[in-house]
């Protein structure tokens, strides 16, 4: 697919500054599927998801007259999704304040068995242990973990998705792993 | 990335290069990893344990159909053209205001101009309605009071004729035959003029009693307070002022003016319903008993020109005014309707009765 296309992510960007609404579409057909997973990993509601990102997408390009370069393209629309669903999630809770949102929302990223590949190195018994330890890890160190593992982003990426410094998300993602190699090691002996 | 330092599980696990190859997505890694691995054997160990673990922490990836994609990049690309021309609508409106904002800011103040000018035009140009006369005519027997344009007041004695406009145009004027007795709200700068057949009267805020019945050979003004000129026809056309408590007296004969010292308020008492003489003659006092009780009197031959009568009368009826009159003098008369006829007593009689 990127050979096929001959822009990079950047020069679409530009483009976008510009003013040409293809490339923002083009942009959206690209991370919409990574800022889906993303979002419903933040909300449980579909719609909203959906939602954030078309509202993403629409700010992007009415602000393109003054948008700056952005240095990970991808950090940026996660970041703006997140704050998009928490924004919709919010407002939302304040017109429906009998129902009890709080459940998805307070909780953060929860992991479950059918989020992980099952691979033949790894067992089932096995992938049931890494789901727990994956679950008792900190909100912070679940959403490092998972923007890591997940989308494979860099770590000043993650800094930036997470309002961290650099050195934070790697000293978070060093106390996580830490916490699930003693976990997996010991519930595997 | 050239890694010439050794790195530990957690730094392997936390580069996107040996992610990449640990999930074999990136063939092109493999030769570097291989040479990092050659450089460091004993990293084997630490990087095999990283590889199960990036491998164990594997997600599924959640994808949405391709459909589903397109169809929400229709919606998206429909939405920001829609704002567009909402945004087209209100920018022309706000263009508008940039382009013309002097006109905007000024148009109020063009608006006020443009009224006050309208107005001064039509103040100068349209002519007002025209003034319209009053007259009012008061008969023999009676009084009348009237304000005027400008509130003064005027109480008008039987048998006199008052000419005002509905408005006032300066000079203020009036016409009067007759009797009337003004008080004035006039001032210097905006006088009451008081015509009269022969005599004006200029009142610059007064009280004044002018008496001026055309059959009368004198024309009288009194003044009770205020500032009063008389102007008259004549050569030298004189301006005459007089003061308080004085009395002009125009002789029609002679054409002269005297001006005498009086008790003002003597003059006014006909306004408050009272007969006043004051040293009138016998032919001036039946003048105005004519007039006060609507009556005629047929006179004899002028006999009694010379005395002078003096007195206060609240009657009602011509007939105890006369008696009194009368009393000193060689006179009776006797009524038949409207008209008293004087008669010279019978000189016999009346030597008879002495």
């Amino acid at each position: 697919m990127q050979t096929l296309i001959p822009h990079s992510d950047n020069e679409l960007w530009q483009q976008l500054k510009d003013g040409d609404i293809h490339a923002l579409g083009e942009l959206f057909s690209r991370f919409h599927s990574r800022l889906y997973a993303y979002g419903m990993k933040l909300s449980s509601s579909e719609v909203i998801v959906l939602d954030a990102i078309q509202e993403v997408f629409v700010q992007v390009w009415n602000s393109r007259s003054h948008l700056c370069d952005v240095r990970h393209i991808a950090a940026y629309l996660f970041k703006a999704v997140k704050n998009e669903v928490f924004r919709i999630e919010t407002r939302q809770r304040r017109f429906s304040a009998f129902q009890d949102l709080s459940s998805h929302m307070m909780a953060g990223i929860q992991f479950c068995c059918e989020d992980l590949v099952i691979q033949r190195e790894v067992s089932r018994d096995m992938r049931e242990f890494i789901v727990q330890a994956l679950n008792k890890l900190s909100s912070r160190q679940k959403e490092a973990i998972y923007l890591k593992f997940y989308f494979s982003l860099s770590n000043s990426e993650i800094a930036e998705i997470m309002s961290l410094q650099d050195q934070s998300v790697r000293n978070t993602l060093y106390e996580a792993i830490k916490l699930l190699r003693q976990i997996i090691t010991v519930s595997a002996s | 990335m050239q890694h010439r330092k050794q790195l530990n599980i957690y730094e392997l696990l936390q580069d996107e290069s040996f992610h990449a190859w640990a999930i074999g997505a990136a063939n092109k890694l493999s030769r570097k990893w291989e040479k990092y691995f050659l450089e460091f054997p004993d990293q084997l160990h630490e990087a095999e344990e990283a590889r199960q673990l990036i491998l164990s922490f594997q997600f599924h990836k959640m994808e949405l159909p391709d459909e589903l994609v397109g169809s929400e990049r229709v919606r998206l690309i429909e939405r920001i053209s829609q704002d567009e021309k909402i945004e087209k609508s209100v920018s022309t409106l706000t263009d508008a205001w940039k382009r013309n904002r002097f006109f905007f800011l000024t148009f109020p103040f063009i608006l006020i101009l443009f009224i006050l000018g309208a107005y001064y035009i039509s103040r100068k140009f349209i002519s007002p309605p025209p003034v319209v006369w009053q007259q009012v005519v008061v008969p023999y027997g009676s009084r009348s009071m009237l304000v005027l344009p400008d509130s003064s007041h005027v109480w008008i004695n039987a048998g006199s004729t008052l000419k005002y406009p509905d408005r006032f145009e300066e000079p203020k004027q009036v016409y009067l035959s007759g009797e009337a007795y003004f008080e004035t709200r006039a001032t210097s700068a905006s006088p009451l003029i008081v015509h009269t057949e022969k005599l004006d009267i200029r009142s610059e805020g007064s009280s004044f009693d002018l008496n001026a019945y055309p059959d009368d050979s004198l024309v009288e003004t009194t003044l009770l307070s205020g500032i009063l000129l008389v102007s008259y026809t004549h050569p030298s056309n004189p301006v005459i002022r007089i003061l308080p408590d004085q009395k002009a007296i125009y002789r029609t004969d002679e054409n002269s003016i005297r001006i005498v010292s009086v008790k003002a308020a003597d003059y006014t008492g006909w306004s408050k319903g009272v007969l006043h003489f004051t040293g009138e003659s016998m032919e001036q006092v039946i003048r105005q008993v004519e007039r006060w009780f609507a009556i005629t009197v047929m006179q004899p031959p002028p006999v009694l020109a010379r005395d002078k009568y003096y007195g206060n009368f609240k009657a009602k009826a011509p007939e105890y005014v006369m008696n009194k009159l009368l009393e000193s003098t060689p006179f009776r008369y006797y009524r038949e309707n409207d008209t008293l006829f004087l008669k010279k007593r019978n000189v016999r009689s009346t030597v008879s009765g002495k």
